[in-house]
């Protein structure tokens, strides 16, 4: 397999229509870009300008990804190119979110195949409930295949999220690549780095993604109380205090989400996944060190021994409070993977991935999390 | 320069700048303040936020310990009252007795405690001490609606139901005419969800219940419970018992069947022998009324004989535990004994020898139980000596010093000694398997205590020895 990675500031959009050399039998253009681009004629006409059996798979970010960049602003972009693997890309429509579990299954029966080894899913970041996406996939796809993406960004502003769906900006959409055949390789590692703090809570009403109370009380004031000041910016300062879940007696199975959007008319939270009644919970901060040990042990947990192409997805609540410092921890991932490897990637409303090695996907909120792509018996170069 | 930090170095980077050197125009060096200002705004506000998280988190944790601390306070006081109640009120609990302790606790009310009519809509009062008799009437059924009052209420929605003279509530007239301004009634629940009773508490004034109370009352509802539990065991046990009592009753019967057949047959065979000779006579019309009038009497005797053991079955076999105490002669006791079960022994050749006559000692007692002991330890004797070479019972009867011991004696070698200590227990039998239910020993020792005496075996004879001790009675002057 062999990998070119580029990242270039949108006043370069005409770059994206152009390919560099190498053959291979497949050939996967992954493209991660500022919102704000999806208007952009020049962006779309290069899209166009791709030769037909180029695959394009790419979303909206909060922040891209090249090498170990961060930037706003920005397209990043990779090629992938294969020798033995085969290639397929699905998409499924979604006009609400409580269509998502269908989809998930569409998904599955889309991508079905008796060698189908992994899949990378990049969605629509608002108007999905991810953990249902998810829990429609893993309901007909063997647990053995590898799957992991991410939700789509809009920077902090959380207004509306884009997909490629045949080389277009679309918003309400699932797409998802399968890669078939027993050459491919595929690791995965996933870390937060975030620390529960105060006391155990309980869930107490709640509809599915959305989080009206915690404790008998409105959550959005139990947010709006730790915020101070910064309650002004929500939904994006409320990015700072991931929520901690768990079913109760089953601590070991937490989850984190991350708030999507709130309603002041009814004290409501919409988070990324959802979030059950009668679940425990605890607020979550992190410091900077922790955030970057995180996504370096992410990188360390891939278990890679060839060099291949990275795909960090990495949550937007980490840029938020990462600040400045957001390149380290892209920096703290490269420099753990195997000498020679790219890494591509964008920065997200949520995370997919595997818990454990073998095991379901899930959504993850606040983490950063890994793709490791390879091709056994190929050469990489970056 | 040293001691440069990772982000500045990285800022530096990004804009082309050199340490060492001025930045070459106005724009970049702003570009580059602007970010490192950012750094600084973002660590002042990481700061704000971690100072923010801490206190606001220790208030939080403050709060939930004073709460905690509370709940536990209140958890000792009901504790340690729940403690007292148990202590005074006891296992063998009454329902009026658990009403008036419940009183004490929770002063200015009156309590009264339902039962849950099985299969049924409705509650059942079953104690209510501290209520006047018009309101124990109007109380004694109570629907289980949610029209009801708050008692059939709380039964119908299993949760405490509160009545503070609410004019909306559908029984506040009632309530209201009888008298009462307060109502606070809790269902009690077993371990399938089901109500099972409600207490619950009536006052005249409008009295609000204090929050260590109401979490007393929740907790008095296990005690109710348990008292119905055990109120229920208790009732099942002695239901037990009696049926115990006669199935053994029964099987004791089964055993002296062919006996009491053969004693009544005899007499049958006499009557009919009798019945033929007066018919011949007729026939031959050879009537001598001298002799007629001496087989008259022959077959009365017969019938007479009959008669008295129909009796004495009908005796043993009826329920004689209500029967009342009275004054029996020991022989007498003895003799229905053996009408019963004597025939059995000469089937076999068991050679039975009885207490010589001119015993006068009487025993007050119930005569028919008396009975049923003396025939469970002769039938055990014949049980056991039926297949020996020496086959032999000895009845005696030894009064002594206020007190007479009637002995039952077989020619058996005596109880093997692993049996011995068991000999009393239900359901252990030294007979083969199949025969016995065990049931004798157990039963006939109940009875004797309850007659203030005492049933042992005479480990210490050589023969194998029952003895049956009681007290004389002696009339008084």
């Amino acid at each position: 397999m062999k990998t070119i990675v580029k990242s270039f500031h949108i006043k370069d959009l005409q770059d994206v229509g152009r390919i560099e050399g190498g053959a291979g039998s497949g050939r996967v253009r992954l493209i991660f870009a500022s919102p704000g681009v999806a208007t952009n004629g020049l962006f779309l006409s290069a899209l166009k300008d791709l030769p037909p059996d180029v695959i394009v798979l790419g979303c909206s970010t909060a922040g891209e990804i090249a090498g170990a960049e961060v930037r706003d602003d920005s397209i990043s972009m990779a090629d992938m190119v294969f020798e033995q693997t085969r290639l397929k890309p699905v998409s499924v429509k979604i006009n609400h979110a409580a269509e998502s579990f269908k989809a998930g299954q569409e998904l599955a029966a889309a991508l079905s195949g008796p060698d189908l080894k992994g899949v990378l899913i990049l969605s629509d970041g608002l108007n999905v409930n991810g953990s249902q996406l998810l829990e429609g996939l893993n309901a007909l796809l063997d647990k053995n295949i590898v799957v992991t993406g991410g939700l789509a960004g809009d920077g902090a502003a959380f207004k509306s999220t884009w997909v490629l769906v045949d080389r277009t900006p679309s918003d309400g959409f699932v797409t998802a690549l399968g890669f078939y055949g027993k050459n491919l390789i595929m690791h995965h590692g996933s870390q937060g780095g975030w620390d529960i703090f105060g006391p155990e809570r309980l869930i107490t009403r709640s509809e599915n993604n959305v989080l009206f109370e915690i404790d008998d009380q409105p959550a959005l004031d139990l947010y709006k109380k730790y915020l101070g000041t910064k309650a002004s910016e929500l939904p994006a300062s409320g990015l700072l205090f991931p929520i901690k879940i768990w079913k109760p007696g089953e601590e070991s199975n937490a989850v984190v989400r991350t708030i999507l959007g709130v309603n002041e008319a009814d004290h409501s939270m919409t988070f990324a996944g959802d979030i059950p009644k009668g679940y425990s919970a605890q607020l979550m901060r992190a410091n900077f060190d922790r955030l970057i040990e995180g996504a370096a042990h992410a990188a360390m947990n891939l278990g890679a021994a060839e060099p291949g192409l990275s795909i960090a997805v990495s949550c937007v609540g980490r840029k938020l409070l990462l600040g400045e410092r957001t390149e380290e921890e892209v920096q703290a991932a490269l420099e753990r993977m195997p000498k020679g490897s790219s890494q591509v990637g964008f920065y997200s409303y949520g995370e997919i991935s595997p818990l454990v090695r073998g095991g379901k996907c899930h959504l993850h909120n606040q983490t950063m999390t890994i793709t490791f792509i390879s091709e056994s018996g190929g050469r990489d170069a970056a | 320069m040293p001691h440069k930090s990772k982000v500045l170095q990285r800022q530096l980077l990004k804009l082309g700048l050199n340490a060492n050197q001025a930045p070459p125009d106005p724009e970049t060096w702003h570009q580059f303040l602007a970010r490192v200002s950012a750094c600084y705004n973002e660590a002042d506000q990481d700061r704000y936020l971690l100072e923010r998280s801490l206190e606001i988190s220790s208030d939080e944790m403050r709060d939930r310990f004073s709460k905690i601390n509370l709940l536990v306070d209140q958890l000792q006081l009901n504790q340690s009252v729940l403690q007292d109640m148990l202590r005074d009120v006891g296992f063998e609990v009454t329902m009026s007795d658990l009403a008036t302790n419940i009183e004490k606790r929770v002063t200015g009310f009156r309590c009264a405690i339902f039962r849950k009519i099985k299969d049924g809509n409705e509650l059942e009062i079953v104690a209510a001490p501290g209520f006047a008799q018009s309101a124990r009437v109007a109380m004694t059924v109570v629907a289980t609606l949610p029209e009801a009052c708050p008692c059939g209420q709380a039964a119908y929605y299993k949760t405490p139901i509160v009545y503070n003279g609410d004019s909306s509530h559908p029984q506040h007239e009632q309530l209201v005419s009888m008298g009462f301004e307060s109502c606070y009634a809790y269902p009690v629940l077993n371990a399938s969800n089901e109500v099972v009773a409600v207490f619950s508490l009536f006052a005249e004034k409008s009295l609000i219940l204090s929050q260590q109370q109401s979490e007393l009352m929740k907790g008095l509802g296990e005690i109710v419970q348990m008292a119905f539990s055990h109120a229920d065991i208790k009732r099942t046990l002695q239901k037990e018992q009696e049926g115990v009592a006669a199935r053994s009753k029964m099987t004791t019967l089964g055993e002296m069947a062919g006996g009491v057949a053969h004693e009544i047959n005899n007499p049958l065979f006499i009557l009919q022998g009798y019945v033929d000779l007066i018919s011949t006579s007729i026939e031959d019309k050879n009537l001598n009324a001298e002799e007629l009038l001496e087989t008259c009497q022959s077959m009365s005797t017969a019938i007479h004989r009959i008669a008295k053991i129909v009796r004495t079955l009908r005796n043993f076999s009826r329920d004689a535990s209500e029967d009342p105490l009275e004054p029996t002669f020991i022989e007498i006791l003895l003799a229905d004994a053996l009408e019963l079960c004597s025939k059995r022994y000469e089937g076999v050749e068991i050679e039975l020898v009885q207490p010589e006559g001119g015993i006068n000692e009487q025993v007050l007692c119930r005569p028919v139980e008396i009975v049923q002991v003396l025939i469970n330890l002769l039938n055990n004797s014949y049980d056991a000596v039926k297949n020996k070479s020496e086959r032999w019972i000895r009845i005696e009867i030894l009064p002594s010093s206020g007190r007479v011991e009637i002995r039952v004696t077989d020619s058996g070698q005596g109880i093997e000694e692993k049996a011995k200590g068991r000999l009393f227990h239900p359901f252990v039998t030294t007979k083969p398997a199949g025969q016995g239910t065990g049931l004798g020993l157990s039963i006939s020792k109940k009875i004797v205590e309850a007659h203030s005496g005492r049933l042992f075996y005479n480990p210490d004879h050589s023969h194998t020895q029952f003895v049956v001790d009681l007290p004389v009675y002696k009339e008084s002057a």
